[in-house]
């Protein structure tokens, strides 16, 4: 299945790209698509799933907008 | 004393006198200083019967027992008055180095009263404290009367000014320091202007003493440790900005767009804070003493200047439907110039554009068009044409055409840039805010519900937002008096700031103790707002944010679940169903003998 990941603030110099797709197998969950990216599952994050908050261990689906952001403050 | 310097100064200009007097130390130890002092003395000064542009309403200007200390993010302080735009009480707060400078001439705050019968500026050296002529300064905008009081008044000194937004009394006008920093909110520079009070210029050389210089290097040593290893304030902070907030908002579908109508903007890639650190940053920077440095030093084709921090970037961008990120820079620095709120002025033209979109009023301007956005902001600071009208603050114009559901404003301030229909805590903060649509003072909900900080808590979900919104304004009033910054606390908690406030004033606080300040601060800023007449009614949120629903995105479907979340915050608060703090909460707080008490 595939996905799309999307990459926020540091994240984004770190791997040299905003987005991108991700081919994973069925059954992968967000932690996989971490791993793929090579970004390191003991830092933190702030993770989307088409908008909503979402785990480590959440299944994905085909067509799945996974949006990535380190951690982050403003305001 | 130890932390305080121990006096205080009054300045009448209807007198033109000037007189010192030793602080009161209980009050100070129960408020601490900044926004809690100003809480205090507001309340005992300012009664129901005096008008926010009266001579006789009060700027207070407040600094803390850490303001020019060690400690990190010492460079703060705040100016609290009766709010002309909301009537209720308000603190603004603010960076740069005047606080410092101010504190550092021995005071611990600064009490202005009356109106002079000519435009004028204070000069306080040390104990030299003089009130001189402003007619070479009236008129000219924030940049120029600094740079002509830093020419006059010599170098190493710091000037707060208003622009000509104050000087004309615009509702939304703010009163700015070391040129782009600003005590932003709720009209704060009308006050200024209308006391015809054109600037402060302060520089002092008194030492700031410490209770216990060794216990204080190794706390403060502490406490940086834990600001430079967190990852907010280490990297997200001084890489991107504030502005790092406009994709995340974004993505979670709560990035107001064209006054609140929708809830994602389609440009908004092109005004993140990841933009403007590839294209108009020049450098980061910072306020006194801070080490997080979270300020842009930018540069425009045609400009140079400070910002767009987020809240600006979203309310002068995303909230008039504007993604030319240069337009925005130069908007906002032009508000700087002139000495507006940019959030207000954002919000109140955002207002505008959607009267003119429903043809209610010929306002002359539409969403998406950039290019006309100085002319407008020009306009309001100057009154001229429509922005005579705008001057006023959104919900005095748009109520003037009978349209007062578009002005997204609460107690008449304009709300901030986070949609709370997607984050319902943060719909209760805006509601219970005691200077009106504040993202801080009704407690940064959002730092949970979104940004997983402390810990993430379900955004949707509306029981249990009371204990949320209730810890981070208690501990922020407790932050806003110390007084150093709120991004400080994403890496320092209570436990810290016990330690530091012990170290500096010999006092010996405890994490609880400052839990209890900022409780006590809260309840007096509401007893303030009570006795000005505002009640439950007041409370609550524009209607589009109750009963419109989000039209798409994540956060389709949402409206504000309110009242039950009210409900719960007064009982959690030991208040009354409406929201009147009840006799034994005001005794636990040492309030008793208050009003209501």
């Amino acid at each position: 299945m595939k996905i799309k990941a999307k990459l926020f603030a540091s994240l984004r110099k770190k791997l040299g790209k905003s987005e991108c797709e991700l081919d994973l197998s069925l059954g992968s969950r967000v932690l996989d698509a971490i791993r793929e990216l090579n970004l390191s599952e003991k830092d933190s994050y702030v993770l989307m799933l088409n908008g909503i908050h979402c785990q480590m261990d959440q299944e994905l689906t085909d067509g799945d907008v996974l949006s990535i952001f380190p951690m982050i403050a403003g305001g | 004393m130890n932390g305080w310097m121990g006096k205080l100064l009054r300045v009448n200009l209807t007198e033109r006198s000037v007189t010192e007097e030793p602080i009161d130390v209980e009050v100070w130890r129960k408020f601490l200083g900044g926004r809690g002092f100003g809480a205090w003395v507001l309340y005992h000064e300012v009664d129901h019967t005096v008008k926010p542009l009266d001579p006789e309403n009060v700027l207070i200007f407040a600094t803390g027992p850490l303001t020019g200390t060690t400690a990190a993010t010492p460079g703060r302080f705040s100016v609290t008055t009766k709010s002309p735009l909301t009537g209720a009480i308000t603190d603004a707060n603010s960076g740069g180095k005047w606080g410092v400078y101010f504190k550092k001439c021995g005071y611990d705050a600064l009490i202005v009263t009356g109106k002079a019968d000519t435009p004028v500026y204070l000069t306080i050296f040390d104990d030299q404290i003089e009130i001189k002529d402003a007619r070479q300064v009236w008129g000219k905008d924030v940049h120029e009367t600094t740079d002509i009081l830093e020419e006059t008044e010599g170098k190493g000194t710091s000037v707060l000014c208003i622009g000509p937004a104050g000087e004309n009394q615009v509702l939304i006008a703010a009163i700015m320091n070391d040129k782009d920093r600003a005590l932003a909110r709720a009209g704060v520079g009308a006050v200024m202007g209308s006391k015809n009070l054109k600037a402060i210029v302060a520089k002092g050389t008194k030492k700031i003493e410490i209770a216990d210089p060794e216990r204080m290097k190794f706390v403060t040593y502490e406490a940086n440790k834990l600001v430079r290893a967190h990852p907010i304030t280490s990297k997200g902070l001084p890489e991107f900005g504030t502005a790092v907030l406009v994709n995340i908002m974004n993505e979670a579908g709560i990035f107001p767009t064209r006054n609140y109508q929708d809830s994602q903007f389609e440009g908004a890639e092109k005004i993140s804070g990841e933009s403007i650190t590839d294209q108009i940053l020049i450098k980061k920077s910072g306020c006194w003493g801070c080490i997080i440095q979270c300020a842009r030093k930018t540069r425009t084709r045609n400009e140079e200047g400070e910002g767009p921090e987020y809240e600006s970037d979203w309310a002068l961008g995303a909230n008039c439907g504007i993604d030319d990120l240069e337009a925005i820079t130069e908007a906002n620095y032009l508000c700087n110039k002139l000495g507006l709120d940019t959030i207000s002025t954002g919000g109140t033209i955002a207002c505008a554009m959607e009267l003119n979109q429903r043809g209610i009023v010929d306002t002359g301007i539409h969403f998406g068009e950039a290019h006309k956005l100085k002319e407008i902001i020009r306009k309001i600071a100057y009154r001229e044409g429509i922005g005579a009208e705008l001057a006023l603050g959104s919900k005095r114009f748009a109520a003037k055409y009978g349209a007062e559901q578009y002005s997204m404003q609460v107690k008449g301030l304009e709300l901030a840039a986070y949609d709370p229909r997607g984050a319902q805590g943060q719909g209760l903060a805006y509601a219970i805010s005691n200077r009106g649509g504040c993202h801080l003072r009704g407690g940064f909900v959002i730092g949970p519900e979104i940004l997983g900080a402390p810990r993430m808590i379900d955004r949707f979900a509306s029981v249990g937002k009371a204990g949320q919104a209730v810890r981070h304004m208690d501990l922020g009033a407790a932050i806003d008096s110390m007084v150093v910054c709120r991004f400080s606390t994403y890496a320092a908690n209570e436990f810290v700031w016990a330690r530091l406030l012990e170290a500096v004033t010999g006092v010996p606080y405890r994490s609880q103790e400052v839990m209890l300040i900022g409780e006590r601060i809260v309840n007096l800023e509401k007893l303030y707002n009570l006795r000005e007449g505002f009640s439950r009614k007041d409370d609550t949120l524009p209607k589009r944010l109750l009963e419109e629903p989000i039209k798409s995105g994540p956060a389709k479907g949402r409206t504000v679940n309110l009242e039950p979340m009210l409900d719960e915050y007064y009982q959690f608060r030991g208040w009354d169903r409406n929201g009147v703090p009840q006799a034994k909460k005001l005794t636990e707080l040492g309030l008793e003998g208050l009003i209501n008490g």
